[in-house]
């Protein structure tokens, strides 16, 4: 007879890992099924560099804030189908042991409290099934297991955090272009799941790859910082390779099993209880492509959204020497809860310490204007010098949570027979006014003195925050999960990740995906 | 060997075998081309960075020309020839090097089918070096870098001001 575990975790990035602790620390028999193989990114950072920089290697680390080079290291990228080409979602989530948590940039925002009750603050969207007080505590604990570096207090924040470390230092750059953008745009220190000491000591060391991969660990990862402890457990399984296609209910309201790929061929796991953390995008090919009950089938995938972006390219007066300190810093958060968000939806701005549009730094700028324009002499150094004063700030805002845009399946299956998402997503009124807005506000910043020009150099869907399709809520019309994350219909299925989000905030959602996570395994009707 | 705009003397070929091939350093070690006026105009030329700095550069050539290889230092010498002996027929009878003078020559190198290849990939290989040196991390982030040997760019100081002085 095959065996039946305790828990089951489908997916291993931060919300599998954080679930896996909790259980395997009880003692309880877990297994963990990833549809990625396991990788290790390179020890040597060079690997991953451009092409470019190996003629450059004893220069200075920088520049390096892609995903270029680390994509080799993911053999089974995911795949979607848009059907609009306006506000296009790009998937960016990744396959793997620690899966996107790998590879990401350690922004760790809170939402704001009244992101959770836009319907009663502003009249739209749905309010969430509980208040940020009571994710707080939840929040505490993120923070101290992700190790954030933030500042103490903000202005206009007037919550506690629980940051570990003291929020890295602005960057010279962020302080020159900070005199210029205020008053509307106040920049504070952003919160980083990055430990802020010194380089030697396991710190940041200020690389610029932190996306691909800290050199120094600094930056946190649920496979080296979570995994890594109690991987040698022996009540921990963990089956790299091995897709989840299905969740099998039973007629008792529970769920009794999955269907995984593994070694080639089908294959069912039991589990006492199931833990779905396989990111929103997955979470909902899993969900669509199961046998589950209509009420709960109707909801899925519904109100799918993400976070809006806008990148401007912003060139001043004076050089700013880019590409000095981490890759970013600051953000302006001061117009997230703007005095008309009763029509405009909540954004703010973030300031890179890099131009996306020349390769960052003047480094990367002088390779670029002369590999692939053939500058050379004084307009070489000329142009490398106006590329100095040129960087990248990125509007970043909320989206509707509209209902009429959803995940459904494709037609189109993967190699294990599962149906890529298709993602029918366009944007709504308020959307479209907030977008005009930020057109509007680049334009004046144009205007501002000290700034010489402000180009939008792109804008989109952002493709790593995928957001809402199985809402938290408390009544089982409306949602498809509980507060705890428990499904309605299944009493032993709880589905981690942003699909619970009832309003994207203008936040990063990593620290509330982690959040929930905690909350839902916090949950005391789990028991054994 | 006669004849041809890739013309090199037998002198020249010998110290091109011998600093170049034998050791990377040697080109510079012997001091000879750093010597020649022609080098330090071909260098400004397209390096216009102001006296000073350029000889900081050309202090640190020997060093990087160690990190690159043999074939791309044949090629920026073999470029270096083909320069000093275009500017001595163009202008060599005047006593002053004007930058317009040196770039006009380079100007010609590139355009010149025969040997535009050549000519810009010595000219990659002297800026890529020009990435490497000391002289490039001061213009870049006004100061030079924090811990010689350790990855880091500026960690104790990438908020502070920086030295104008040294962008000028």
């Amino acid at each position: 007879m095959k065996k039946t575990y305790d828990v089951c975790i489908i997916g291993s990035g931060i919300t599998g890992t954080l679930a896996a602790e909790h259980f395997v620390r009880q003692g309880l028999d877990v297994l963990m099924v990833e549809r990625g193989k396991e990788f290790y990114l390179p020890d040597k950072p060079e690997e991953y560099w451009h092409e470019e920089w190996k003629f450059t290697s004893d220069a200075p680390l920088i520049s390096r804030n892609t995903w270029n080079g680390a994509e080799k290291h993911f053999d089974d990228l995911v795949e979607i189908e848009n059907t609009r080409k306006e506000f296009a979602f790009h998937y960016n989530m990744k396959y793997g042991i620690g899966g996107s948590g790998a590879v990401w940039s350690g922004a760790s925002w809170r939402l704001t409290p009244e992101d959770f009750k836009t319907r009663t603050l502003f009249g739209y969207g749905s309010d969430w099934p509980f208040s940020y007080e009571e994710l707080s505590p939840f929040y505490d604990r993120v923070e101290e297991i992700f190790f954030t570096s933030g500042p103490k207090s903000i202005p206009d924040w007037p919550w506690r955090n629980n940051y570990k470390y003291p929020a890295f230092k602005q960057s010279y750059l962020d302080k020159v272009v900070g005199d210029h953008l205020a008053p509307e745009f106040i920049l504070t220190p952003s919160p980083f799941s990055v430990r802020n000491e010194p380089p030697l000591e396991g710190g940041c060391v200020g690389a610029k790859t932190c996306v691909t991969k800290c050199p120094a660990n600094a930056r946190f990862r649920p496979d080296l910082h979570i995994l890594q402890k109690i991987i040698n457990k022996q009540n921990l399984k963990i089956l790299p390779g091995t897709p989840c296609l299905s969740i099998n209910p039973d007629k008792k309201g529970t769920i009794a099993s999955i269907t995984v790929w593994n070694n080639g061929k089908p294959e069912t796991i039991k589990s006492k209880y199931f833990f779905l953390a396989a990111n929103t995008i997955e979470n909902l090919r899993i969900l669509l492509n199961s046998d589950l009950s209509p009420s709960m089938t109707s909801q899925l995938g519904l109100g799918f959204a993400s976070h809006g972006t806008m990148v401007l390219s912003i060139t001043m007066e004076e050089r700013l020497y880019v590409g000095r300190g981490r890759p970013t810093t600051s953000s302006a958060i001061n117009t997230l809860n703007h005095p008309a968000r009763k029509s405009l939806n909540s954004f703010m701005l973030e300031i890179w310490n890099l131009d996306f549009t020349i390769g960052s730094a003047p480094h990367a700028a002088l390779i670029n204007l002369r590999k692939k324009e053939r500058h050379w002499g004084r307009t070489l150094l000329q142009k490398t010098r106006e590329a100095d004063s040129r960087f990248a700030a990125v509007f970043i805002f909320e989206m509707e949570m509209r209902r009429q845009n959803r995940i459904t399946l494709s037609h189109v299956k993967d190699q294990f027979g599962l149906p890529l998402a298709k993602v029918d997503f366009s944007p709504g009124e308020r959307d479209r006014l907030t977008f005009r807005h930020l057109q509007r506000t680049a334009e004046n910043l144009g205007k501002k003195s000290g700034i010489k020009d402000v180009r939008i150099s792109g804008y989109g869907l952002n493709g790593n925050h995928p957001l809402g399709g199985y809402r938290a809520g408390s009544n089982p019309d409306a949602s498809v999960v509980d507060p705890w994350m428990r499904s309605h219909h299944y009493r032993n299925l709880y589905i981690l990740g942003g699909g619970a989000f009832s309003s994207t905030g203008a936040l990063n959602p990593t620290h509330t995906i982690a959040a929930l996570t905690l909350k839902a395994l916090s949950d005391k009707r789990i028991s054994f | 060997m006669r004849g041809g705009c890739l013309q090199i003397t037998r002198r020249n070929f010998l110290k091109t075998m011998v600093t170049l091939s034998l050791s990377g350093c040697g080109l510079l070690s012997s001091h000879d081309l750093l010597k020649e006026r022609e080098f330090k105009y071909f260098i400004e030329s397209l390096l216009p960075l102001g006296q000073e700095k350029i000889e900081t550069f050309q202090s640190e050539l020997p060093s990087l020309l160690l990190k690159i290889g043999t074939s791309k230092k044949r090629e920026l010498l073999e470029t270096y020839i083909l320069f000093r002996k275009r500017y001595l027929k163009a202008y060599g009878k005047k006593t002053a090097f004007t930058l317009e003078d040196g770039e006009a020559v380079i100007s010609k190198m590139l355009s010149d089918n025969r040997v535009s290849h050549m000519v810009n990939s010595a000219l990659d290989s002297l800026y890529f070096m020009f990435l490497r040196s000391r002289t490039r991390d001061v213009i870049s982030w006004g100061r030079p870098v924090s811990k010689p040997g350790f990855r880091c760019l500026y960690w104790e100081d990438y908020d502070k001001p920086v030295r104008v002085q040294d962008d000028k």
